[in-house]
């Protein structure tokens, strides 16, 4: 006899603007998740309840964000995640890693448990974390900028067709190295604006039935956006970190799609990430997932999909990999 | 036509090298070079400064190719490029035997990174070479990557579906 279907992730339930947000901490370590609750304390009014353990009744109460610190969780923790976001009317999940569970990532993001992921939140970056409350509470925040409290450089391009790639690549080129940074950043911020803009305006366009127009197209041959679509690009720079926007008109991908291409392409192997590339999505996420310390992506569906990234640039390779990358999807409420 | 991709062959006695330069993306066409090549070549990998995902598919397709007619080859001075995309993807030297890389160090004084051939040897463990010395100001410079997972490639990868070197474009 066939097993039934498990039932299906939910979405999470909107924030109550006006009233302290209600936040769980789930941390073995006292002096982890005391610093945690101090962190969110800054950021937004709010009740904290701090918790060793993760039990059952915790994920059936009422809290606007559950942040589990996921690699001492035993194995029966873990598999509350999944009833908690399936759940009608759940908090929002953050999971805090330092990868060492990295064998349970193709799992939970295929349970759409691992929608929000973050490291360490050190200081330098409290105010990234800050906005990524911020709009796990439904702050719509759009952009790049809200990442960066200060400006120092910035570069805006619009792009309507692949042939411009090469030229804005240049652009980002010349942008990165002319704020002295480490010299392994250069190739590979290009490398990232390189996915996305390629990610925009071969895999993102499609036709009024939702059919993809040119994700099967090789890269090699020149796409021209539709009707006065455009691909907006931004680069920012406020001194110690760079950030990268590209937004699409299109708002084609969706949250199932996104986990599932990171989900394929997960595997254990050591440290090492392995990407397939049956259907040619996906390497250029795994790309960005390595040479970013922050993917974020806000989907709109049927509108626009942002995908944004940031990097800090005055660190060292080995601090790059240390740091962890965090990664975020943010989607709208707005009726598609 | 991709300015920023280049090689040229070298022939030394016997041995065969080609040196690849710049960016490997969607507009690199070398898939002919393939047909070009003798029966064993050396790939200087040194100055491959950038390799995106078309790049990615175009360099399996080579490999591809040289592996359809029994040509052998080998990598030297693999770029941290190189070395990444080796970790990510797991056919990008599948076949060949890596003879090198270019480590990663950094001098904190002159804030410059130096990239040192290290020797890659089958079945030798990857070993931190410690106590070299900044050329400019003569401190000592630190190994810039995570020793563990620096050369990810050469682990055991039983679990790993390897990524197809026929998949088609894009």
């Amino acid at each position: 006899m066939s097993q039934p279907s498990p039932p299906e992730p939910r979405p999470p339930s909107r924030f109550a603007p006006g009233t302290p947000a209600r936040f769980l901490v789930v941390d073995r370590q006292e002096t982890v998740g005391a610093a945690m609750a101090a962190v969110l304390r800054r950021i937004v009014p709010c009740e904290v309840e701090l918790r060793a353990r993760l039990t059952a009744p915790d994920v059936h109460r009422d809290v606007d964000l559950l942040i589990v610190s996921y690699d001492e969780l035993s194995l029966v923790e873990r598999s509350l995640l999944t009833v908690y976001v399936r759940r009608e009317k759940r908090g929002q999940l953050v999971i805090r890693s330092n990868g060492a569970c990295r064998m349970d990532f193709p799992l939970l993001l295929e349970q759409h448990v691992l929608t929000n992921y973050v490291t360490e939140v050190s200081q330098r970056r409290v105010h990234e974390f800050g906005v990524t409350i911020q709009k796990l509470l439904g702050s719509e925040q759009s952009g790049v900028e809200p990442y960066f409290p200060v400006v120092r450089d910035r570069l805006s391009r619009q792009v309507a067709s692949s042939v411009e790639i090469q030229a804005v690549l240049e652009e980002a080129r010349a942008f990165v190295e002319s704020k002295e940074v480490r010299e392994w950043l250069a190739p590979r911020f290009v490398d990232v604006v390189d996915e996305l803009l390629t990610n925009a305006l071969y895999n993102a366009p499609v036709d009024p039935a939702g059919k993809p127009l040119w994700s099967t197209r090789a890269r090699n041959v020149p796409i021209t956006l539709p009707e006065q679509a455009r691909v907006d690009v931004q680069l920012v720079s406020d001194g110690r970190r760079l950030g990268v926007s590209v937004t699409d008109p299109y708002g084609s991908l969706t949250r199932e799609a996104l986990l599932g291409h990171l989900a394929k392409r997960f595997r254990q192997g050591g440290n090492t990430l392995a990407a397939r590339t049956e259907d040619g999505r996906g390497l250029g996420l795994i790309t960005c997932l390595r040479s970013l310390t922050h993917l974020i992506v806000n989907l709109d569906r049927g509108r626009r999909t942002e995908m944004i990234g940031i990097v800090d640039s005055g660190i060292s390779i080995k601090q790059h990999r240390q740091a962890g990358t965090w990664f975020n999807t943010f989607q709208s409420e707005r009726e598609p | 036509m991709n300015e920023r991709w280049t090689w040229r062959q070298d022939k030394v006695g016997a041995a065969h090298r080609v040196t690849f330069e710049g960016d490997l993306t969607e507009r690199s066409d070398f898939t002919f070079l393939a047909q070009e090549l003798p029966e064993e070549t050396t790939f200087d990998l040194g100055a491959v400064t950038r390799i995106n995902s078309s790049g990615v598919r175009l360099w399996l397709a080579f490999l591809s190719a040289l592996d359809a007619t029994g040509k052998r080859y080998s990598f030297e001075r693999c770029s941290p490029a190189v070395v990444s995309q080796m970790n990510t993807v797991s056919a990008f030297s599948a076949g060949a035997k890596v003879k090198s890389v270019l480590a990663p160090y950094y001098c904190s004084m002159c804030r410059r990174l130096h990239l040192e051939v290290v020797e890659t040897p089958p079945g030798v463990h990857f070993q931190v070479k410690d106590g070299l010395l900044c050329s400019v100001c003569g401190l000592r410079m630190e190994f810039d990557e995570i020793p563990e997972s620096f050369l990810a490639f050469r682990q055991p990868q039983s679990s790993l579906e390897p990524l197809s070197r026929t998949s088609k474009q894009p």
